[in-house]
Formats: C-alpha cells, sequence, structure tokens
C-alpha cells in the first residue's frame, strides 16, 4: 500500500511528526516489510491469534434479533476475543513488531481502556515494561478496564489537560510527547487505523483477519456474501479490518459514527460527517476543528468512539463513495445496547452498541433475505457501571 | 567570529496581547536578535507542560489567528526585530498555504518553523514560503543522525538525510529590507535532546558532539534549542560549532510565576535575557 491513500488531488495519510520521531517511523517501515515476509514470526503470529486470543471468532446467526428486525442478521464475534475486544489482533501483532525490532519497553494510548488492556496484557506475555497513557474521564467511566490493566502488570499514566478533562485525544498526545523523549528505547503500540504512516496500514493488516473470517464463514453459512457489513468507527481499526476484505465484492459497507447527543447539537464525534481535512496525530485525514484550524473536543457516551479524527483510509472510502457513515446518537446506541441484551443475551460494547443500533436503522428498508453482519468489536462488562441508569 | 545569535520565545496572546507586546520590546531592549514567536495550538505535540499550559490559556481566552497576526504586526514594529514563527502544521494548513505565508509576511514574519512536519511533507511549506520571501526552517534533531541505513523509502543514510534537510533549508532565505535587521538569511535548528520543549538543568551529554557532527556537514548557521536557559549551555554549543541559541519556556515559564506583578515579569524577563548575552567569545 501506499504512504498515501489518494483521492483526487487530496492526499489523506503522510507522516506530520517533529523530525525526532522521523528516523523511528523509517526505522518501523522497513521492519515491518521484513517483519512481513518472515516465515517463523508470520507462523507464530497466527499460532499467537489461534491459541492465546481463540481466533477464530464464532460468526453468530442471531435469530430472535432477525425475527425482530425482519433480516438476516449475522454477529462477528470479537467480544469473545481474549481480552473482550478485537484490540488484542491489532496488540498481538504489534507486540511481535516490537519484539522482533529489539525495543525493550510499550507505551500506549486508551479510550475505552481496551486497546490498553489487549497492550497491558501482550506487554506481560512478552515480558516488557509497558505504560498506558488515558485520560482522566476515560479512567473514571471505564474503571473496569483500568484494573485489568493494572492487574497485567502495566502503569497507567493518567491524562489531565485541565481539572477534570482529559480523553483519547489527550492521551495520543501524551503518548507521542513520551514517545519523542523515550524513541531509542521505546516502541509506541498505537490502537487504532490512524496516525502516521505506517500505523494506519499495519494496524489495518492485523484487523484484516476480521473479515477473512467473516468472508468464509459467511459463504459456509448462508452460501453468498452478506448485503452489508456494519461496524462502529471511532479511529476505524474494527471497521476497517472488517470492511477490508470487501473492498472489490457488491457488498455494502457502512459506519457508524458516534453522534453523541445529535450532530446538530455539535456535542458528537461524528468526523467523517461534521469533520474538515485536518492534520491530527500524524496523519492528513478528517478531524472536528473550528474556524482557525484548533481542534474541537469531541464527545460520546463511548469511551472508545470519543476522539475528534477518524483513520484517513476510512476518508478515503468515504469521498470515493464505498463506504458510507452514519452519526448514531448516544440514546439510538443505548438502545442497540438493550436490544441486543435482551434479544440474545449478548451484552455489546458501547462502541459496538453503535453498530447494532445502525443494523436497527438499515434493517427498515431491508428485504427478509438481505444478510446483514454486525461487528460485535468489543464486550460490555466495562460499560456496565455507566449503562446502570438506563437499565 | 560573529557574535552567538541569541534568539528568544514567547507565547503570543499570553498572558494577553498588550503583556505579549510588552514582553516582545523587553526582550528586544535586553539584546534579544530575534524573537520567537511559538504559536498556540490545542494538540501541540512537541511541547512540554510549560508551553502546553500557555497554549491552553491563549485558547481559552478567545485569542484567534487573526487577532494573533495583528500582535506579530504590532510587535514588528515596535520592536524592529526580526520575528520567527512556530506554528504546527494544521494551522497553516487550514488556512491555505498560499494565504497563510502571505499573511505572515505582511506581519512582519521573517522566519517560520513548522514543528511537525519533517522534510517527508514539506514541499507546499516551503513553496509558500519561498513565493513570499520567508525562510522555511528545519529542525535537525539527535535521532537524524541514527537513522537506519537503506530504509525502503527513503534510501538514504544518516549524513544524506541532513544534507536533504539542508537542501530543503537552502530553497528559502528571509527576505530584508531596511528597517528591520535580519542577523541570518536562514538557519537549521537544531533540537539539543530527544523530547519536548521545556528548560532543562543540564545540557544533553550527546548534544555538544551531535553539534559538531552536524557542524561538518553543512555550513548553514546552526541555531540550537530544547532546553537552553543558562549562559554555561549557550558558551558550549558556541564551542561546539554552533552560531546561536534559541530560549523560550524559562521565559513562559517566569511569566507564568509572575502573572499577578507585569513590573516583575518584565523585569525578571529582561534580567534573564541579559544574563544569556555574551559580549565576547573569550572564555
Amino acid at each position: 500500500m501506499p504512504k498515501y491513500f489518494p483521492y483526487k488531488k487530496i492526499k489523506y495519510g503522510g507522516q506530520y511528526v517533529p523530525e525526532t520521531l522521523m528516523p523511528a517511523l523509517l526505522e518501523l517501515e522497513t521492519a515491518y516489510e521484513k517483519f512481513k515476509k518472515d516465515a517463523a514470526i508470520q507462523t507464530r503470529f497466527k499460532d499467537l491469534l489461534h491459541h492465546y486470543a481463540g481466533r477464530p471468532t464464532p460468526l453468530y446467526y442471531a435469530e430472535n434479533l432477525s425475527k425482530k428486525l425482519g433480516c438476516k442478521i449475522y454477529l462477528k464475534r470479537e467480544d469473545l476475543l481474549h481480552g473482550g475486544a478485537h484490540k488484542t489482533n491489532n496488540a498481538i501483532g504489534q507486540g511481535l513488531l516490537a519484539r522482533f525490532m529489539g525495543k525493550k519497553r510499550l507505551i500506549a494510548e486508551t479510550g475505552a481502556g481496551q486497546h490498553g488492556f489487549a497492550t497491558a496484557m501482550i506487554g506481560a506475555f512478552l515480558g516488557m515494561e509497558t505504560e498506558i497513557y488515558m485520560g482522566v474521564e476515560d479512567i473514571e467511566r471505564q474503571r473496569l478496564n483500568v484494573l485489568r490493566m493494572k492487574a497485567c502488570g502495566a502503569k497507567i499514566n493518567p491524562v489531565e489537560i485541565r481539572p477534570g478533562i482529559g480523553t483519547l485525544k489527550d492521551a495520543v498526545n501524551e503518548a507521542l510527547r513520551d514517545w519523542v523523549t523515550n524513541v531509542r528505547t521505546t516502541y509506541y503500540l498505537f490502537g487504532t487505523a490512524a496516525g502516521p504512516h505506517p500505523y494506519p496500514t499495519m494496524v489495518r493488516d492485523f484487523q484484516r483477519v476480521i473479515g477473512q473470517e467473516i468472508k468464509q464463514q459467511i459463504k459456509h453459512h448462508a452460501g453468498s456474501l452478506p448485503k452489508v457489513i456494519i461496524a462502529c468507527v471511532g479511529g476505524g481499526s474494527n471497521a476497517i479490518g472488517a470492511f477490508y476484505e470487501f473492498i472489490n465484492d457488491d457488498v455494502g459497507l457502512w459506519g457508524a459514527e458516534p453522534g453523541g447527543k445529535g450532530i446538530k447539537t455539535g456535542h458528537h464525534g461524528a468526523a467523517i460527517n461534521c469533520g474538515c481535512d485536518t492534520i491530527l496525530h500524524g496523519s492528513l485525514s478528517k478531524a472536528l476543528c473550528d474556524e482557525d484550524g484548533q481542534i474541537k473536543e469531541a464527545y460520546s457516551i463511548s469511551a472508545g468512539l470519543d476522539y475528534p479524527g477518524v483513520g484517513p483510509e476510512h476518508v478515503y472510502l468515504s469521498q470515493t463513495k464505498r463506504a458510507k457513515y452514519f452519526p448514531i446518537t448516544d440514546a439510538q446506541a443505548i438502545a442497540g445496547f438493550k436490544l441486543l441484551s435482551q434479544t440474545e443475551g449478548i451484552i455489546p460494547a458501547l462502541e459496538s452498541a453503535h453498530a447494532v443500533a445502525l443494523a436497527v436503522e438499515y434493517a427498515k428498508k431491508c428485504q427478509p433475505d438481505d444478510i446483514v453482519v454486525i461487528n460485535i468489536s468489543g464486550r460490555g462488562d466495562k460499560d456496565m457501571e455507566q449503562v446502570a441508569k438506563y437499565l | 567570529m560573529p557574535k552567538p545569535i541569541l534568539i528568544t520565545g514567547f507565547v503570543p496572546g499570553y498572558p494577553n496581547p498588550q503583556l505579549t507586546l510588552e514582553i516582545a520590546k523587553t526582550c528586544q531592549q535586553a539584546g534579544a536578535d530575534i524573537l520567537e514567536l511559538s504559536a498556540s495550538f490545542s494538540e501541540p505535540v512537541a511541547d512540554g507542560p510549560t508551553l502546553q499550559l500557555a497554549h491552553q490559556r491563549v485558547l481559552a481566552s478567545g485569542f484567534t489567528k487573526k487577532q494573533a497576526f495583528d500582535l506579530y504586526h504590532q510587535i514588528s514594529r515596535e520592536t524592529a526585530s526580526p520575528l520567527f514563527l512556530i506554528e504546527y502544521a494544521n494551522i497553516i494548513y487550514h488556512l491555505g498555504f498560499d494565504c497563510y505565508y502571505r499573511t505572515a509576511a505582511a506581519s512582519g514574519i521573517n522566519y517560520v518553523a513548522v514543528p511537525d512536519v519533517p522534510i517527508e511533507e514539506a514541499t507546499p511549506f516551503v513553496a509558500s514560503a519561498k513565493k513570499h520571501g520567508l525562510a522555511q526552517i528545519f529542525l535537525i534533531a539527535p535521532t537524524t543522525l541514527s537513522v537506519v541505513n537503506g530504509t525502503l523509502s527513503v534510501p538514504t543514510t544518516p549524513d544524506e538525510r541532513v544534507k536533504k534537510i539542508v537542501q530543503l533549508a537552502l530553497q528559502t532565505t528571509t527576505r530584508t529590507n531596511k528597517l528591520i535587521k535580519t542577523p541570518l538569511p536562514t538557519f537549521l535548528y537544531l533540537v539539543s535532546t530527544t523530547g519536548t520543549t521545556g528548560s532543562r538543568g543540564q545540557l544533553a551529554s550527546d548534544t555538544l558532539s551531535f553539534i559538531k557532527r552536524v557542524r561538518k556537514l553543512t555550513e548553514l548557521p546552526l541555531i540550537v534549542g530544547f532546553g537552553i536557559s543558562k549562559k554555561e549551555h549557550i558558551k558550549k554549543i558556541i564551542s561546539a560549532g554552533a552560531s546561536g541559541a534559541v530560549t523560550c519556556s524559562k521565559i513562559v515559564d517566569i511569566v507564568h510565576r509572575n502573572q499577578k506583578n507585569p513590573t516583575d515579569m518584565l523585569k525578571t524577563i529582561g534580567n534573564y535575557v541579559q544574563s544569556l548575552k555574551i559580549s565576547s567569545l573569550a572564555p
């Protein structure tokens, strides 16, 4: 893949980082190319995905939900992956790469805590010192994951930009500052398909297994490809992982963006629907910003989607009209959360509940035989305290 | 040997536009050769806590880029100092390259550095800087000299990377006029150590060897920044081959600590800047 995802004359992607980090990115590009071609390490990676993480994850025909919505709904159960979310795929891949490069220390940002926990897991497994940057608001609303990270021996660095304020965007800033300081020894295990090249490409490659499995499994179960695949999009790693295998197929690709309190209120994180072209966290993509180009704070009930930007490849897919992105409000996500929990006994993460809610919208125009795949990117245990008031 | 160049930096709009102007005048009167303006961005990833806090407060006060350009113009008129603007990439991208550099030139800016734009992304920035008579300033970091040989996208050695940076730096120089004496047509900004901006007690152990290595590769003036806050730092880097130094966080720190007493603030800044001046190069 090129360094950019070209669309007309606009180039999304790129490497907008301080010179101090450029040699590290160049080193990473080289190492990643070698890593991809190293048969022994690729075998090790596949083996870990299978025996450590539990791949393949099931593709489950949700009979009750299908009846309720009037089409055939399949759930890709990334919630059943070790760690409780798709983030484990990427953390194992990049963790092995970090070790391959001879790095001693892992750092990561996290929003919902799923990526932080996945990094803590792999850090423990590989015996590497691990530090996680997490906004104070997210530490509060995703307490369970903070404890899980600590249990695995990771150090949590709370990020607070003003009293009580700090989310995923701020955690990325602090992780970048750590990396710029400790670049010689430290591997930055970036959690989503954003950031400077080669991260968007690498994270997509590590998450691509989701779509590859869906393709095999749906052919086996249903004998045909789905009409649409639906996933939630914060930075967009689970979505690009689910979509990528189907880019050249006649399959709809729908992403659910965090619509927060509604896009008209200004309190949301819908970067593709409402953002402008922006250089943020190392790449040119779309993000929420004001007239001067200052980044606006995002809002979402879901910590994992509470980010003002989005990965550059999603912007490319949106501009070329290959994928469509829709804002889903907090209220719709809560309704989706309850619907899946109460019809199937499967409690999705609030992030994934956005995808369920978008499927509810999609199903309104569906035929009974239409096949819809929802990527359930993670499980909802971490969100129980936050949703308690809605139950 | 020419006298060392002293660049003193502060955050425009902090603690307020009027006091910024006074800080600028104080620095100029205390002997600064160039004034550095560290413009505010909501995500200043290259900055340490001192500058982060100042940026946040400036943005919270509602200080806009239009007001910032007006302030630069005023500083230029009232101090007749050459101005070195630090701006993050998105602000320039958002306004549009041509519009940004045209406005900057009209506001008295001579030099522009963009901390999150390496040579790989520099082309449109350099083109607009050239068109409007500004020097686009490039950073060289200690890690620049540790580029792994034969990387895929840029098959290069450390020396070649420095040379590429020099080539780009040579494409632009600042325009000159009779009122403002620009001591350098352009320069390279050497980042003294891996890390973010902020004053440190002492120079990193490898800073001097880093300066010497770059000195061998180019004739361009080398200005060293990040963590420079004492006369002894400056003496050492000059003896290693640098042409001058930038100090910014220490000044912003003085602003932080003297919010309530502007007179003390300006006096302390003036004394600090004077304390850095090296009048002769005798040891």
